[in-house]
């Protein structure tokens, strides 16, 4: 679903990322780990087309991220740290607005079943936005991918800040996702979390991928040292 | 309260706008228009007083030369007066040239002024007026919007303002300092203008003109440094409690605008809805019919010859000393210029009412206020218009009565309207001399807008400690 | 881009933006609805004052008619001549002096846009006086209303509109960015330039609705007769004007929203240039104008004719000879009753050739700095498009330059019909009176014509569309090279 390779970015004075190869599957959940200004966020903006890269490419579902980012758009969904929403609109009208700028049309019920699978209690649909936790709109994101049919979510940091509930049910959202066909690509620093759902990570470091492994294959002590190794 | 912390306040917020270099664009800007503006309207005010000079100078020629006649003839042939103009209203235009440059005085008439410059105007005359006053009331509280409504939203937004009051550094020295800080800013653009104002006025005026115009420029000047510290002062409460700057900006825009465009037209348009005018038709109409009701010429002859008989005890009108038709002219000269006044003075007051509903309104927003004050000191507006014209009136009664009276000096032997006067006579009236009132006349007919200006310095104290306590700090 | 998707993002941004847009179309509604009020209120006072007038002449006329009947019933029974004429009435001269009137009245649209109406005289009473020296019938307003100009919907347009485009619009983009939802809405496919330009569109298409919606309903409200073709061309033209005056406010605020500065500083930025383009531009033009071509001195006019008149009445003896000389057909016996009024005819002559060089002069320089600002109008839109408003509503200078030439053809008129019968002596009979000239209010062409130079209005609808091409092709260029987010 996502392939990724050479991608690089340079910026006057840095070089952001350096060259990255990467393939996410569908249904494959990929973490990426590291520092703070190690290049994760230049990526996730790199796949938005929010950046163009030095060199190199992506594609999404095997659309080209910088030539034609409006289709490639059509196939992700991305939910940052904090999913800004309209705070005066409702859930269910937040979602009608994004989906129908996918293309979507749907009507009020099919709406109410989406929120209802990503999560969000009933009573909350008709709510204005504002009154929402951080938690309850990840869920909107998480129903705007649904609704969108996105065969890859992009995920920044969705779990920082949450508490171990929300974050908990999260994952499992995030794992019935991929068990339906969906690939994730998740920024993060959650290791816990990434152990939890058994996903596949990487290491960044300084624009460079210095580490892959299979969390199901490790356990979380050494998953902890590696991360630590590549921290500073 | 600790002088030295506000100094450091002070200064740091004045060297923080000369570092900006868009404000040191905008102050040149500024002091560029004010110069430019400032010399135009000058120019025209000293070409306006050449020809002024030359033309009451002509209109005298024309009057003593105008060989002989009879003295009632020649002041229906009458003559014209001009207004002089001050060279303070350089700064301020105001309505000059709404107003009409010359009166026509004649017997039995009070004439409005005529040749108003603006009937030869375009679109642009009241598109906009690019004049020292405009500056000073449009651009400049646009700047001082611009350097407060950030003072403490920005402050806010950037989180330098919880830091500020963690040092245990109370709100209102703060406020103070920046208060202080950009006053500075702001007597840097004032002070060139008021040396460069005052220097004009003593090398184009001479002496003279320095003493009678240097009351009115000093108080001009501080009428504006006074309307821009409570601008920013007013910048400074609204950036103190708006929560961010973007709607700090928004408010003090809103304000201006309004202060600026909207309301003057507004105000004045509700002036003359609330006070109706007389239509200069309804004005002519009443005067006509006035006019008719006045004595006929038969009772008042029989009126005056009998109050002459009376007064010089004698019984027949062939004995009396003086020819009575002066007189009879003289007495209806009276009636005609009343007949005149009533119905000016009703159109006056009526004016004067709409103005000062137009004035009240600057409880809402002072800059129609200063304003009007501006123009007063400039001697440009209505009310010193109005007693040009009554200076002017009195002068065309005096004159024209004298020539009426000369005619009744004469003995009965001569036709009164065959008579003929020379130079003598008309040499006898002396010329048109009109002085502009005195700064305190100003004041008098300003007194509602100087009350407003310091009501609103009252309520600016009194919130400042509200605003002040109860700002939030994020 | 496509219509559903242009749809979806003005109907979305309606949903968000409600209560704004209504506050603001209310407040554009009341301005409406206040200049109406004051144009209607004005016109109303114009009319009616213009009314009286002609009723009074009416009067005036029919009196003098009736006083010639009964002369000529007279002299038909004592056998005189008709061409002779009595002390009462009938005398050439004096019926050529008492005038005809010659009414301006306010223009076709005036109510929506006052313009210089204000201004303008009622009427002028035409004799063989020179032109510059008519009596004329002047409205009556407070000086200080004058100078600050009427609230009319002129005003609301030109001035305040902008302001409300503005304040909808200075901020599309910016908050949305700073806050990150720019980020969620980018991820969907839809493209910066498509965003931007839906969010504008919406404004766009509610003010436009708000604008003809007010101005219909001023108009309609006020009885204006739009089913003449003449006053609903105007009316349209005035109505395309407006729209693409607005819509060049909101290409500039799109352009100004494509430079991703804080939402403050692009309130300031369209701030400062709303003041350039109102108030800088037109006042430092006034001010260039004003010292490079000065309008000619007033006190110097009113000079020149005082000394005209007085040399005329220095002269007057020797100018009646010299009348006789130049008009030998005059016989001798006719010049007893004749004399006064020739007199008269050749004062008013001599004073008319006196001036005519001065007037000539003012003219000629007057026409010089409106030929200027013909030119530099188009360095402000505001200007360019007061202009045509003013022009449109038949409210502007060239109105009264329109009535002044009428005017002076008519004076011209009735002196041609006058001056034989003074110089013939002959009366002015009750069967002359429907073979006076007339005066008739020739309504000039909007659009301008050729004789006096004027820029037709399609040039200014030209200039306006440039200005949003130019500003809307300039912004949606900006939005490629937009930062989505900060590097």
């Amino acid at each position: 679903m996502l392939k990724i390779s050479a991608l690089r970015k340079e910026y006057k004075d840095k070089t952001a990322l350096v060259g990255l190869d990467l393939d996410v599957p569908a249904g494959d959940i990929f973490c990426l780990l590291g520092p703070n200004g190690a290049g994760k966020t230049t990526t996730v903006n790199l796949l938005l087309n929010f950046i163009q890269p030095t060199s190199g490419s992506a594609t999404i579902n095997g659309f080209d991220v910088t030539r034609d980012p409006l289709e490639t758009k059509k196939h992700l969904a991305y939910i940052p740290e904090l999913v800004m929403l309209y705070k005066h609109l409702n859930g269910l009208e937040n979602l009608e607005y994004f989906s129908s700028l996918a293309g979507h049309r749907y009507d009020r019920s099919q709406l109410g079943d989406f929120l209802k699978r990503a999560g969000l209690p009933l009573e909350a649909h008709a709510r204005p936005v504002g009154g929402y936790s951080k938690g309850m709109r990840q869920k909107v994101g998480i129903a705007m991918a649904i609704a969108k049919k996105a065969g890859l979510l992009i995920l920044d940091e969705p779990t920082s800040g949450l508490d171990p509930k929300a974050s908990w049910e999260f994952s499992e959202l995030l794992k019935q996702l991929a068990g339906e066909g969906s690939a994730i690509f998740m920024v993060t620093h959650d290791l816990f979390r990434v152990k939890e759902m058994g996903a596949r990570v990487g290491i960044l470091k300084a624009g460079e991928l210095v580490a892959q492994m299979n969390t199901e294959e490790i356990n979380h002590s050494d998953l902890e040292q590696v991360y630590l190794k590549y921290m500073h | 309260m600790q002088a030295d912390i506000i100094a450091i306040i002070a200064q740091k917020e004045f060297k923080q706008v000369w570092l900006d270099g868009r404000f040191r664009w905008i102050f040149g800007i500024l002091l560029l228009l004010f110069g430019l503006a400032g010399w135009a309207g000058f120019s025209q005010q000293q070409d306006y007083r050449s020809q002024f000079e030359h033309a009451m100078h002509e209109q005298r020629e024309l009057w003593v030369n105008k060989g002989e006649m009879n003295p009632h003839s020649a002041a229906h042939h009458g003559m014209h007066v001009f207004k002089p103009a001050s060279l303070v209203a350089a700064l301020d235009q105001g309505l000059q040239s709404y107003l009409g440059v010359s009166l026509f005085l004649e017997a039995h008439k009070q004439n409005q002024s005529r040749y108003r410059q603006a009937e030869d105007g375009t679109v642009l005359q009241r598109f906009a007026v690019m004049n020292a006053a405009t500056v000073a009331e449009v651009m400049v509280p646009l700047m001082i919007i611009l350097l407060s409504f950030g003072a403490f939203a920005s402050e806010r937004e950037s989180g330098t303002l919880r830091q500020l009051l963690s040092l245990g550094l109370p709100p209102s020295q703060l406020w103070l300092g920046k208060m202080l800080g950009l006053s500075a800013s702001l007597a840097v653009l004032l002070l060139p203008l008021a040396l460069l104002g005052l220097g004009t006025l003593w090398l184009a005026g001479g002496a003279e003109a320095f003493a009678s115009g240097a009351p009115r420029l000093l108080s001009w000047l501080g009428l504006h440094a006074l309307y821009w510290l409570l601008f920013l002062w007013g910048g400074l409460l609204i950036s103190a409690r708006c929560r961010t700057a973007r709607l700090a900006l928004l408010l003090l825009l809103a304000f201006w605008f309004s202060n600026s465009f909207i309301g003057p037209r507004l105000g004045m348009m509700v002036a003359s809805l609330l006070h109706k005018a007389p239509t200069s038709v309804e004005l002519q109409a009443a005067i006509e019919a006035d006019a008719s009701q006045v004595m006929d010429w038969d009772t008042r002859t029989q009126k005056v010859e009998a109050r002459l008989l009376k007064q010089y005890g004698v019984k027949k009108v062939q004995d009396l000393p003086v020819n009575p038709a002066g007189l009879i002219l003289a007495d209806a000269e009276i009636d005609d210029a009343r007949v005149y006044q009533v119905h000016l003075d009703h159109l006056q007051n009526d004016w004067q009412n709409q103005w000062r509903v137009f004035a009240k309104l600057g409880l809402l927003l002072p800059g129609m206020a200063v304003q009007n004050l501006s123009m007063g000191l400039a001697g440009s507006d209505w009310q010193h218009h109005r007693h040009f014209a009554a200076a002017a009136e009195a002068y065309r009664l005096d004159f024209v009565q004298r020539m009426n009276t000369d005619v009744s000096r004469k003995t009965q032997a001569v036709d009164a309207y065959e008579y003929t006067a020379g130079k003598e006579l008309w040499e006898a009236v002396k010329p048109f001399h009109y002085d502009l009132p005195a700064l305190a006349w100003v004041w008098q007919q300003q007194l509602s807008g100087l009350l407003i200006l310091a009501g609103w310095t009252l309520l600016l104290a009194l919130l400042t400690p509200l605003a002040l306590k109860r700002m939030p700090v994020d | 881009m496509p219509i559903s998707l242009l749809f979806t993002l003005m109907r979305h941004e309606w949903r968000i933006l409600r209560k704004e847009i209504i506050l603001v179309v209310g407040l554009l509604g009341f301005c409406f609805f206040l200049g109406g009020l004051n144009g209607a209120y004005q016109l109303q006072i114009l009319t009616q004052s213009q009314a009286e007038l002609a009723q009074k002449e009416q009067q005036r006329l029919g009196k003098e008619i009736a006083k010639a009947r009964s002369e000529e019933a007279q002299f038909k029974q004592e056998g005189m001549p008709l061409t002779r004429y009595g002390k009462s009435a009938r005398n050439p001269f004096k019926v050529a002096q008492k005038g005809s009137q010659a009414l301006l009245p306010p223009g076709p649209l005036a109510l929506l846009v006052l313009g210089q109406t204000d201004l303008q005289p009622l009427s002028t009473q035409i004799s063989l006086t020179h032109v510059e020296n008519l009596p004329r019938q002047e409205q009556l307003h407070h000086p200080l209303g004058l100078f600050l100009g009427q609230f009319d919907l002129g005003f609301v347009l030109v001035w305040l509109l902008p302001l409300f485009i503005l304040g909808l619009s200075f901020d599309i983009l910016a908050t949305e960015q700073e806050n990150g939802s720019l980020r969620m809405l980018l991820s969907m496919p839809i493209s910066l330039q498509q965003l931007a330009l839906g969010k504008i569109c919406m404004r766009a298409l509610v003010l436009t609705k708000a604008i003809v919606i007010g101005l219909l309903l001023v108009s309609l409200g006020q009885g204006l007769d739009l089913r003449q073709p003449e006053i609903l061309e105007r009316w349209l033209g005035l109505l395309g004007i407006t729209l693409l005056y607005g819509t060049g406010w909101f290409a500039l605020a799109l352009w100004v929203n494509s430079r991703k500065r804080p939402a403050a500083t692009q309130a300031t930025i369209l701030a400062l240039i709303w003041l350039a383009v109102l108030f800088v531009v037109p006042a430092s033009l006034n001010l260039a104008l004003s010292a490079l071509y000065p309008l000619p001195s007033r006190v110097e006019f009113t000079q020149a004719t005082a000394k005209a008149s007085e040399k005329v009445r220095n002269a007057s003896s020797q100018l009646l000879g010299k009348y006789f000389e130049d008009h030998p057909e005059l016989s001798s016996s006719k010049r007893d009753e004749a004399e006064f009024n020739l007199l008269q005819l050749a004062k008013e002559d001599l004073i008319g050739q006196e001036i005519t060089p001065v007037v000539a002069q003012f003219r000629a320089q007057l026409a010089k700095q409106r030929q200027v600002l013909q030119n530099l109008q188009f360095l402000s839109p505001a200007l360019a498009t007061q202009a045509a408003f003013n022009r449109l509503a038949g409210t502007g200078h060239e109105r009264l330059e329109a009535y002044r030439n009428g005017v002076e053809a008519h004076q011209k008129a009735w002196r041609d019909w006058f001056t034989p019968r003074i110089r013939d002596n002959l009366a002015v009979q009750v069967s002359d009176y429907v073979r006076l000239p007339v005066y008739r209010w020739q309504e000039p062409a909007p659009s301008g014509d050729k004789l006096t130079g004027q820029y037709s209005l399609g040039l200014t609808a030209v200039y306006l569309a440039l200005i949003v091409l130019l500003l809307g092709s300039r912004a949606l260029k900006a939005y490629q090279n937009y930062q989505i987010v900060d590097s």
